[in-house]
């Protein structure tokens, strides 16, 4: 970490040194007018936060916005409104023409006389530095977990039950410690198992969002390591009908996936929108270096339906999503395997369907109202190898009927201060279905809780500065039957009181600044609390600790941000310290349960303080106009400092990096690029031996190759990427991979992605 | 502020229904399981067997409870003897042999001393695949010691990998499923 951060240091201080002789320019002496219009009503907008480079400022009362000492050339305008960015690329000649701007919600590029436009929903409107996933770079990675195509972000890795099952993780954290936002909707599943994946349909994003600050006061609990935003494309509103087919396809466990969307808006109707939208998915058995892993395939189907209705100055929408997928859990290890697409026990099945009902009111110019109210369920059947014919019952069947509400209002105006307020409120009920013939794992439980929160916020052309507060309630009841018949459970009632301070520097030109120290809560999860047990098909007996209080921690986050203007070059550095108050954990006992299955390792749930400390360092260099490197690195150091140990599960240091070269476009072949790639994952050493099953395997190397293009016909397009990963067949086993004490990760896999825009 | 309080109301109705549904059980209702899982009791009794392979009526019985705890905590065998090795499994009162060998093809017993060379086991018993089980066999005793012998019973593997071969094969984790017992005892031979 002290090498990392000096080399770290090293790099600034030569960019500093550096950067001084790239801004004198004297081209840089105009005055640049752009006016804000919204796209659908032709309303000048006044509070829009407009930046270029390094600078911002807002919109009048007139929509319009002035920057003196503009250079010349093409710029990037970033247009932020209520709920949605507009990025514009204009040809500024100096001229003192006003550049009218109209919003755009849309993907798709707009040129209005030499104006370039691309719109997007703003993913959540917060200081922290949030990085995002979206169009071409979500493209090249579809088809994969979720999980999987966040990689790419530094300090984002991924919690492995093997290739198909995989959990987001966010600086160290990952489960009940990462909220992920599903179209807006607090995703509830079981996400206190290790082997839970979230139960989303990546396809139906159009752009993936990860916040990694403490978003405590804006979600509420589980928002400690950070957040994650799924959000599906705008409803189209310029009265055509828009269809998008993608097509993927995986050597590695020959999986094909299938998903396709028709939304549409009627010029009759101009106000109302539409979408429809559907996936399906199927893999066999994934295979390692040398040889397949026996029951790894997965069968997947989802589809979703979305509509809204829009007017001047309210809005309403409606989304439904279904998904449904079997995943087959590795067993018979060790043996050889073929490949097959049979799915047997021990298996999941999870299907989970999400509601969500919405609507917006404009009250005047500068205040908002938003009402959302969301109904999921999520059923989760886990399969295990019984006897006496009882394979076909499920050894695990949870029911999870979760309803939450949020009131939101916004005040913006263009004196720089914004106001947000909120009420959120959630009742869930989980119960176990009868006829498992086995004790389910967790009790019956119904949840509730409710938050309060205000977000204040004042920006300048220079700087900007966020404080807020936040106070949950949450009452616990749960009951349940253990294997001896015997009721257990109980009452418990958490709350807890968070806020956070954050600013937003703009040092100069190149250079801007965040830091934001925040508090984050979460209570105990029933498995933490309740646990008594096997955990069926686990190595380890692990008891619950019903007396818990609510896990606090305190992070201070820094986020450094370097901009060369020309574009040359890159650099963000994350720096954070995330103390823990309560931090809880699985601690191994250091002694055997004795049952009749045999003397298992004893490991109790129990709460200690904690610090995590990391940095997450990104850096992108043009080498030449055509040539582009990106490297990245995240570390983490996490202790559990009351008892001077270190924690388990903690990822490796990562090292990533790669050199692309993107080929002029031609008339009908654009965006065409060639790229390698190298992943460097260090051994953990950070590790109390006897405190797991196995010692941290070794490190390693991974080499990938990527290539794509993007074929245009008039208004439709064919985007085609080639990637190739593990280019080497390299063998190599995980720390983060819970498959590790059995067999080897997935070897080689090329993948080809087809996705087909009308 | 202007006032549209056809919208504001559609707003707040979004909101009320939640408070609607909230109003519901406040209390969960679990339903006990028939837990039909665990294995509770084994018994493995051992009977002498004369020169001629037929059982006397000379039984030494040992049984383990519900934590794997035998009692007696030794068992004393003779050493040149052979012994028919019966093994029940029970479920509180329920014998579940019957089951095992139903599905005998997922389920086989392993048998691990902690020294080699005083005892060695045979199977009797086999299931519809030919391959052995382990609830019937023979187990002579070859020399004096006093060993810790280990018995595990398994379900869910392949009994076809070579891993599983044999009635102590140490790699028998390699040919995947599952304990479903693993218990120890004090063997005494002289």
């Amino acid at each position: 970490m002290h090498i990392g951060i000096k080399a770290g240091a090293a790099a600034i201080f030569f960019m500093v040194c550096t950067s001084a002789s790239y801004s004198q320019n004297g081209d840089c002496n105009y005055q640049l007018t752009i006016q804000i219009k919204d796209g659908k009503t032709a309303e000048n907008i006044e509070g829009a936060l407009v930046s270029t480079g390094n600078r911002q400022t807002f919109s009048d009362e007139n929509g319009y916005c002035v920057f003196d000492d503009v250079c010349r050339g093409r710029l990037h305008l970033h247009i932020q409104t209520m709920d949605v960015i507009t990025e514009s690329d204009i040809d500024f000649t100096g001229a003192r023409d006003t550049f009218v701007i109209k919003t755009q919600s849309q993907t798709r590029g707009i040129t209005l006389d030499d104006v370039e436009v691309h719109g997007h929903k703003a993913p959540v409107q917060t200081i922290n530095a949030l990085q995002t996933i979206t169009q071409d770079q979500l493209h090249r990675v579809q088809g994969a977990s979720l999980a999987s195509q966040l990689q790419s972000i530094p300090g984002v890795s991924m919690l492995q039950t093997g290739g198909n099952i995989s959990k987001p993780v966010i600086n160290g954290m990952y489960g009940n410690r990462v909220l992920i936002l599903n179209n807006g909707v607090r995703q509830q599943g079981q996400q206190w198992g290790a082997e839970h994946a979230p139960e989303i349909d990546p396809f139906i994003a159009h752009q993936l969002t990860v916040v990694k600050g403490a978003e405590s006061v804006r979600y509420g609990s589980d928002a400690i390591g950070g957040v994650i935003l799924v959000d599906p494309p705008a409803l189209p509103d310029d009265g055509k009908l828009h269809s998008q087919v993608s097509l993927f396809g995986a050597e590695n466990g020959r999986q094909g996936a299938a998903s396709a969307a028709l939304s549409g808006n009627m010029k009759k109707l101009p106000a109302f929108a539409w979408r429809i939208q559907g996936t399906a998915k199927q893999g066999g058995n994934l295979k390692t270096a040398d040889y397949f892993l026996n029951n790894t395939g997965v069968k997947e189907y989802n589809y979703s339906a979305a509509a809204a209705y829009t007017q001047k100055h309210f809005d309403a929408n409606i989304y439904y999503s279904h998904f449904n997928t079997q995943l087959g859990i590795l067993k018979d290890f060790g043996t050889d395997a073929s490949f097959r697409y049979d799915i047997e026990a021990p298996r999941q099945q999870v299907i989970h369907d999400l509601l969500k009902i919405q609507a917006h009111q404009h009250l005047n110019d500068n205040w908002h109202l938003t009402a959302l109210y969301a109904f999921q369920q999520d059923r989760r059947e886990e399969y295990d190898l019984r006897r006496n014919g009882k394979t076909s019952l499920p050894s695990l069947d949870l029911k999870l009927n979760t309803q939450t509400a949020d009131l939101t209002l916004v005040n913006m105006n263009n004196s720089g201060w914004k106001m947000t307020a909120g009420w959120s409120g959630m009742v869930q009920n989980n119960a176990s279905v009868p006829g498992t013939m086995i004790a389910p794992l967790i009790p019956d439980y119904i949840l509730k809780t409710t938050g309060v929160y205000s977000i204040l916020r004042y920006q300048t052309a220079k700087y900007a500065l966020e404080a807020g507060l936040r106070y949950d309630f949450m009452h616990l009841y749960a009951l349940g039957y253990d294997k001896n018949g015997q009721l257990y459970g109980g009452k418990k009632s958490f709350n807890s009181l968070n806020g956070n301070m954050g600013s937003l520097w703009y040092i100069s030109n190149d250079w801007n600044l965040r830091t934001n120290i925040g508090t984050a809560w979460r209570p105990p999860s029933v498995n933490e609390l309740y646990s008594n047990g096997l955990h069926h098909g686990a190595l380890s007996y692990e008891q619950g600790d019903s007396t818990m209080e609510v896990e606090k921690s305190y992070k201070w986050m820094n986020s450094l941000n370097y901009n060369l203007p020309s574009g040359w070059f890159q650099l963000q550095v994350d720096g954070y310290l995330q103390y823990f108050k309560g931090y809880i954990y699985l601690n191994p006992m250091d002694s055997m349960v004795e049952s009749i299955r045999g003397r298992f390792p004893y490991f109790q749930y129990a709460q200690t303080n904690a610090l995590f400390t990391g940095c997450d360092i990104s850096m992108e260099i043009r080498v030449m106009k055509q040539l582009e490197y990106t490297a990245t690195a995240a570390l983490i150091r996490a202790k559990n400092v009351r008892d001077n140990m270190f924690l388990p599960m903690i990822p490796t240091d990562k090292y990533q990096q790669e050199l692309r070269w993107n080929f002029k476009d031609q008339r009908f072949l654009t965006k065409s690029f060639i790229s390698i790639s190298h992943q460097y994952i260090a051994q953990q050493k950070r590790y109390a031996s006897g405190s797991d099953f196995a010692p941290p395997p070794s490190a390693y190397h991974l080499a990938g190759f990527s290539t794509g293009t993007v074929m245009k016909f008039g208004r439709q397009q064919l985007k085609i990427y080639l990637t190739i990963d593990n280019l080497f067949n390299q063998s190599y086993r995980d720390y983060m991979n819970r498959y590790r004490y059995y067999s080897d990760d997935m070897g080689r896999n090329i993948q080809l992605r087809l996705i087909y825009d009308l | 502020m202007k006032h549209y309080p056809k919208n504001i109301t559609a707003i707040l109705a979004i909101v009320a229904m939640f408070f609607l549904a909230s109003c519901s059980p406040d209390e969960p209702t679990p339903t006990p399981e028939n837990n039909q899982e665990a294995i509770t009791g084994i018994s493995l009794s051992y009977v002498l067997l004369q020169q001629n392979g037929t059982p006397t009526t000379d039984t030494t019985t040992i049984t383990f409870d519900a934590n794997g705890v035998a009692t007696p905590g030794i068992l004393s065998l003779n050493i040149g003897k052979s012994y028919l090795t019966l093994i029940t499994f029970y479920d509180h009162e329920k014998v579940l042999n019957p089951e095992i060998v139903q599905e005998g093809a997922d389920h086989k017993i392993f048998f691990f001393p902690s020294q080699d060379g005083i005892i060695h086991y045979e199977y009797n018993d086999q299931d519809k695949n030919g391959n052995p089980i382990g609830l019937n066999g023979k187990t002579t005793i070859l020399n004096s010691g006093t060993i810790n012998l280990n018995m595990v019973f398994r379900h869910g593997l392949n009994k076809n990998s070579s891993a599983a071969q044999g009635w102590n094969n140490s790699d028998y984790v390699q040919a995947g499923g599952e304990d479903d017992a693993n218990i120890s005892f004090t063997l005494h031979a002289d």
